[in-house]
């Protein structure tokens, strides 16, 4: 008792003094809260962005912006001197222009893709390319700096690596409704807010009767169904409502990370992430934050060299890019491809 | 956030009486924790009477006398030092475990000059970072772990070996709720949250199994400011089989009492991590995101460790089943409401084991003190002055204190030698000026107020192994450790 009460005494001196010093700490805390950090000091500001412009700029002769459709769409990577570059294959479409380093901006065509990386090589009619050199080294390790360089000067982000080597599953689509089992069939409870089903006009009462034909039988075996599929499939769902049934074309979702902010909305964090950003046999991650159009081109390290291929803005937090040592092969498999291609063509 | 009830209740008894009869009681804690409390502050006082000699007085040997630890008031991590003192949880700490690179002294320097630049200004500059970074990624995965409550996944860090995690309340979630732990190594265990402080968001949550667990050290003092560059660790998007916690770089764009802001990007399922400054040391929990992924907020560590102590011993009362701390339970929401055992102990007739533990509080003031102190505010020679009745020291006074005699500074991997005593232990033992102190018998120092309170709790007389770090070799050198009294 009486110790606890010593104790007591002492904890509330302390007390006393702290609340006497907090207000000594508050007028001192003022300047420093009044001073936050010049936003060109951040570590992806363009102070430390401009460090890495030397090693930027010689990888960047070896870097082209991609266009389709006349916008600027993806990053790519020089590959020979035979006019061969290398991208990500899913965010191509229509027509394909290469704009380089030195100004020029050429027609290309997609000659050969591998679907397990996401890669495609294009074909352009030009001398005087060079290539890049991936580096032969060990994967970099975590915590080492990494720069992402575009077409011209200071690099596009910087940022360090923050996951080893490691595959990526494949992403499951989601449909974004609750359902409850009732006697009549799978009933839809809620609709998630700007998931598939919203976008679809699935309502709260609508009986799920088919996807793709498959008669879906409860809440479980929906989910099996629709898991079946990757993101982006577009299937076809018949349901009930109000005694009719309806058919409606269906563009499955993508799961998105759970947001710590409630203001930030699902739908804008989608927008910034690449449309393919899983299933992938090998990346690294790191945390520069990349537009997914800057994706495609190469990622080096503090030495200049060239230690991946960024492939895929993954989530808020950072991008996956192909280790420099798969890409080798990767490309000696696409170019013999590509001449199968187009011996093809040419005996037709 | 401070309790003024507290205080009122605190003068209730006559402070004489009081004291005179915990000198009675005479438990060995509590003597031991007098004796540390008191020599904190002698030594503070006398360092604020003998800082200025010392800076400006070329010989040592002149400025003034003995003083332990140029800082003041250690504080005193208890979490880590608990942690520490258990040799299994030293072997199994991440820093600990982990074998580190030596570095030498210049590169020591170098870095030291770099992370406290404005910006970094070359190639070079940006190669320490990395090189820092690189070093410290080991130490802050081994200590992240993955939560998965009953709604919710999220990150947290394990700051004791035997198993005390901190996290953020949204993940924690309420008190009692059972959890799901992944490490990062893949280990998995269970663990249940034992305070919640919905205000700051942030809890502790305690692991089933006492360990040991990889630890990560919590930053002692709240000197983070603009600019400072900073680690952050995670689960984004929630566990994944097979990925380690998530690495991510940056610096701290604002700071004030509640909140710290950084460009290190987060994510639904980071929250709860760990941000670790340059020395490895937790310095805040993941809490929030901006609209703009420049903007990522964080809780400052100081606010659990002003209440920490307190919790922890709560959360071991009720895991005991000790009926005097199930009645006030673990604090849920308001700290400043619920936090206050004291008063319901008040009506609780007080057990020898009571008496204990509220020794262990004392023991514990000057963590509270240290981490709403300003280390400016903390070395005026009055503050100290007014901290500990007069009775305390006087009781001291009659109780040498261990002394080692050495001026220690902070740097990264311990604390650098800026002054020794003439004819001090530290002297005799075969300590150099610029000798950096890496341990103590096998703790690592973690600053040189943590190097103090280790001293202070030995007695004069004891000998400790200094492990030092001197250009590029690592020395081990034994001490015998004089007395306050004998000091030249």
């Amino acid at each position: 008792m009486i110790a606890k009460r010593s104790s007591l005494l002492s904890r509330s001196s302390l007390l006393l003094l702290v609340v006497l010093s907090g207000i000594t700490r508050s007028a001192a805390a003022n300047d420093a809260v009044g001073t936050t950090l010049d936003p060109n000091h951040a570590k992806n500001g363009s102070v430390i962005r401009y460090l890495f412009s030397d090693l930027a700029n010689n990888v960047s002769r070896s870097t082209v912006r991609i266009l389709c459709d006349g916008e600027e769409t993806i990053l790519g990577v020089i590959v020979d001197d035979q006019g061969a570059i290398l991208t990500k294959a899913s965010e191509l479409k229509g027509a394909i222009r290469c704009r380089f380093k030195d100004g020029r901006e050429l027609p290309a065509r997609k000659v050969a893709e591998d679907a397990s990386f996401d890669l495609a090589l294009l074909q352009v009619d030009a001398d005087g390319l060079i290539p890049i050199r991936w580096s032969k080294g060990k994967d970099p390790e975590v915590g080492r700096w990494s720069a992402t360089p575009g077409i011209h000067g200071a690099p596009i982000a910087v940022g360090i690596i923050s996951v080893p080597r490691r595959s990526i599953p494949a992403e499951k689509a989601i449909l974004g409704v609750s359902i409850r089992d009732t006697q009549l069939g799978p009933r839809v409870l809620q609709v998630i807010e700007e998931s598939a089903a919203e976008k679809a006009g699935l309502a709260s009462g609508d009986r799920i009767l088919s996807i793709n034909g498959v008669n879906i039988l409860s809440a479980a075996h929906l989910t099996e169904i629709v898991r079946g599929y990757p993101p982006e499939t577009v299937v076809k769902l018949t349901y009930e409502r109000e005694t009719r049934e309806h058919e409606l074309d269906v563009t499955l979702g993508a799961p998105i990370p759970s947001l710590l902010h409630p203001d930030s909305n699902a739908e804008n964090i989608a927008r910034e992430l690449s449309h393919r950003r899983a299933d992938f046999p090998a990346v690294i991650q790191h945390d520069s934050v990349l537009d997914p159009s800057d994706c495609g081109g190469p990622l080096i390290d503090l030495k200049g060299n060239v230690i991946g291929l960024n492939i895929a803005r993954a989530g808020r937090t950072g991008c996956y890019a192909i280790p420099a040592g798969e890409l080798p092969k990767l490309i000696a498999d696409l170019q013999k491809q590509s001449t199968a291609n187009i011996s093809t063509d040419s005996a037709k | 956030m401070f309790d003024l009830s507290k205080i009122s209740k605190t003068f209730r008894g006559p402070i004489l009486l009081a004291t005179l009869l915990l000198i009675a009681l005479g438990t060995l804690r509590y003597f031991r924790a007098v004796v540390i409390n008191a020599a904190k502050v002698e030594a503070e006082q006398e360092l604020a009477a003998a800082k200025e000699p010392i800076q400006l007085d070329d010989s040592p040997s002149k400025s003034v006398g003995a003083v332990p630890d140029p800082r003041p008031s250690a504080p005193a991590q208890d979490i880590d030092d608990e942690a520490q003192s258990d040799p299994q949880s030293i072997t199994s700490s991440p820093s600990g475990d982990i074998p580190q690179k030596p570095i030498d002294a210049a590169e020591l320097k170098r870095r030291l000059e770099v992370f406290s630049q404005q910006v970094p200004r070359s190639m070079a500059d940006l190669q320490t970072i990395e090189d820092s970074v690189v070093d410290l990624v080991p130490s802050a995965i081994a200590g992240t772990i993955a939560i998965r409550a009953n709604f919710t996944q999220g990150s947290g860090v394990i700051v004791t070996s035997d198993g005390y995690a901190l996290t953020a309340a949204h993940v924690a979630e309420k008190v009692h709720r059972s959890l799901e732990i992944t490490l990062s190594d893949g280990r998995q265990t269970s663990g249940k949250t034992v305070y919640i402080d919905r205000t700051h968001d942030f809890a502790i949550i305690q692991f089933d199994t006492d360990g040991p667990w990889p630890a990560a050290m919590l930053a002692e003092d709240s000197t983070a400011k603009p600019g400072d560059w900073c680690l952050a660790t995670g689960h984004p998007g929630g566990h994944v089989e097979g990925r380690p916690a998530v690495v991510r770089l940056g610096r701290l764009i604002a700071v004030d009492d509640d909140v710290l802001e950084s460009d290190c990007p987060l994510v639904g399922g980071d929250s709860g991590g760990p941000l670790f400054d340059v020395h490895g040391r937790i310095i805040g929990i993941h809490s929030r995101i901006g609209p703009s992924v420049m903007r990522n907020f964080h809780v400052p560590i100081k606010s659990y460790q002003s209440r920490w102590d307190e919790i922890i011993q709560l959360a071991k009362d009720e895991r005991a089943g000790d009926p005097l701390a199930s009645s006030t339970g673990v604090a849920e929401e308001s700290p400043s409401e619920k936090l206050p055992t004291d008063g319901d102990s008040d009506n609780v007739p007080p057990t020898p084991q009571s008496a204990i533990r509220s020794d262990d509080s004392t023991d514990e003031r000057p963590s509270v003190n240290s981490v709403d102190d300003p280390p400016a505010v903390a070395r005026r020679p009055g503050n100290s002055g007014d901290e500990l009745p007069p009775l305390n020291e006087k009781f001291a006074e009659n109780n040498p204190r261990p002394f080692l005699g050495l001026y220690p500074e902070d740097v990264l991997r311990g604390c650098r030698v800026v002054e020794i005593l003439d004819g001090s232990p530290a002297d005799k033992g075969g300590i150099l000026l610029d000798d950096i102190l890496m341990k103590v018998d096998d703790t690592l120092i973690r600053s040189s107020s943590h190097l103090s309170d280790m001293i202070a709790d030995k007695s004069p007389g004891d000998k400790i192994v200094l492990t030092i770090q001197r250009e590029d070799q690592f020395l081990k050198k034994e001490v015998v450790l004089g007395s306050r009294k004998s000091a030249p």
